[in-house]
């Protein structure tokens, strides 16, 4: 059956095409700027990680200081944990952009503790698509972004940038995972259903031809 | 008449004994061929005039233009130039501190000098490619020199016996048939050259442009595309042909062995 190693090349090219390509290099870079910490990701300059997983660890003790997600620019800001400048810790930066894909960079307790701490303004530094949670329910939750409201019992009323920057924080934080979700469907290469699929034309376009040759061959094939 | 015999033999001497034309380059070293850490972002440049090979330097007139190119954007760095020596000759350095990721297209434009053994003026557009913080991307990009060396192999990142690739563009377009100058920064005059022909090496670019070297052992390596400028420069009422190299440097490494 002449057509079977046809079949077999035909799915070996199936397959392959399916393979992820994981060739590419990611890059994780900080850097200090007033009190907060600045991580860029990327593969490239033109093409960043988006939605990469971020863990800031103590970089001697292993402690995990908070986690979160890069933005769809690759970036990801968090302000300098306290617990971290009390032990004057050096930070371990870790990436994770999925597929064996994993970085990590640090930054030293000098970088922050020699930047100038950013005034203490009551304006919230740019909302970033990022949301970063403590580990363990034992400490409050850190946001990246906009501070929360000073939990006291006043209403205290909020400025409408302020209460768009909250919402808009509150939002992004259910929505990011549906939106690795529809992310991750669309990196997927070809699944089960359209290998199974092309196989199946591959098949069909053989067995014409089959019966095309043999119509031209006549009964004495 | 003792003396006139004397005086041709001399002569003779002189002539004879007189040192072939060495491969003239212009160069512009860093400290280091990449950047990967925050802590030792800083990389010295040093530019100089020489014969990198024999390791016999020329004085340099400080440059009309040096500067790096990142992403596409042009930083003046001419300022930054203090004198140094090379060689023991005069010759110029910078440190530049590289911040963020990027990919850092040093470029250098001499004053033009007077080889008078050649009876012509040399200025060579001189590069060097520095990547930091595992950025890679723009390595390719043109500065937008008269006379420039496009690299088609990444100029950063290399082993030793790979082989590197680069495109001749004069006046923005590809120059077929140029003699390509290849020299090793023989520091310290660690290698001896076993005889004249192998001082300098010549490639010639083809119809595109492109010429090829397969890189032999690490280190710093030169490539000077050697063409002849369209104007000429007037030295004492006569016009003198002016010679413009557009050089290119590259490091070449091993790769680092397990320790038995």
């Amino acid at each position: 059956m002449k057509y079977k190693h046809i079949f077999i090349i035909a799915l070996a090219l199936c397959l392959g095409a399916a393979a992820p390509a994981l060739a590419h290099r990611v890059n994780v870079f900080a850097y200090v700027e007033g009190n907060d910490v600045h991580v860029e990701c990327s593969y490239s300059r033109s093409d960043r990680v988006r939605f990469g997983e971020i863990t800031v660890k103590n970089a001697a003790t292993g402690q995990v200081y908070l986690t979160g997600k890069t933005d769809d620019k690759g970036n990801f800001v968090f302000p300098v944990p306290t617990a971290a400048r009390n032990e004057k810790a050096d930070l371990d930066i870790t990436l994770k952009a999925g597929e064996g894909h994993q970085n990590n960079t640090s930054v030293k307790a000098e970088e922050y503790l020699s930047a100038a701490p950013a005034e203490q303004s009551a304006a919230p530094a740019a909302p970033v698509a990022a949301t970063a949670t403590a580990p363990t329910p034992a400490t409050p939750a850190v946001t990246a972004a906009a501070p929360a409201p000073a939990a006291s019992a006043a209403v205290v009323p909020m400025d409408k940038a302020a209460l768009q920057a909250v919402v808009e924080q509150a939002v992004e934080v259910k929505i990011a995972p549906i939106r690795k979700m529809l992310l991750d469907q669309e990196e997927k290469g070809p699944g089960l259903a359209g290998i199974a699929g092309g196989i199946g034309w591959l098949v069909g376009i053989a067995g014409l031809l089959a019966y095309v040759r043999c119509r031209k061959g006549g009964r004495g094939a | 008449m003792v003396s006139i015999s004397r005086v041709l033999v001399a002569l003779a001497t002189v002539v004879l004994t007189a040192a072939p034309a060495l491969a003239h380059f212009g160069m512009v070293i860093p400290s280091q061929d990449v950047v990967t850490s925050k802590e030792k972002a800083k990389v010295d440049l040093v530019v100089s005039f020489s014969h990198p090979m024999e390791g016999k330097g020329m004085n340099m007139a400080k440059p009309k233009a040096f500067g790096v190119v990142d992403g596409g954007k042009k930083t003046d760095l001419l300022a930054t130039l203090k004198p140094t020596k090379v060689m023991d000759h005069d010759a110029w350095k910078s440190e530049y501190t590289f911040k963020r990721p990027g990919v850092g297209i040093f470029y250098v434009v001499p004053e033009p000098y007077f080889e008078p053994a050649e009876d012509k003026y040399i200025e060579h557009l001189t590069k060097v490619v520095v990547p930091a913080f595992g950025e890679e991307e723009g390595w390719d990009e043109p500065v937008g020199l008269p006379a420039e060396i496009i690299p088609l192999s990444r100029p950063f990142g290399n082993y030793v016996g790979n082989v590197f690739t680069g495109k001749l563009l004069v006046d923005g377009k590809p120059a077929a048939g140029v003699d390509v100058e290849v020299e090793y920064y023989n520091k310290d005059n660690a290698y001896t050259p076993p005889n004249e022909y192998l001082v300098t090496q010549v490639v010639k670019t083809d119809a595109n442009g492109v010429f090829t070297y397969a890189v032999p052992f690490a280190g710093w390596w030169g490539f000077a595309a050697l063409t002849d400028a369209p104007q000429t420069i007037e030295k004492d009422g006569v016009a003198k042909k002016v010679e413009r190299g557009a050089v290119m440097w590259a490091k070449f490494v091993d790769p680092k062995h397990k320790k038995k």
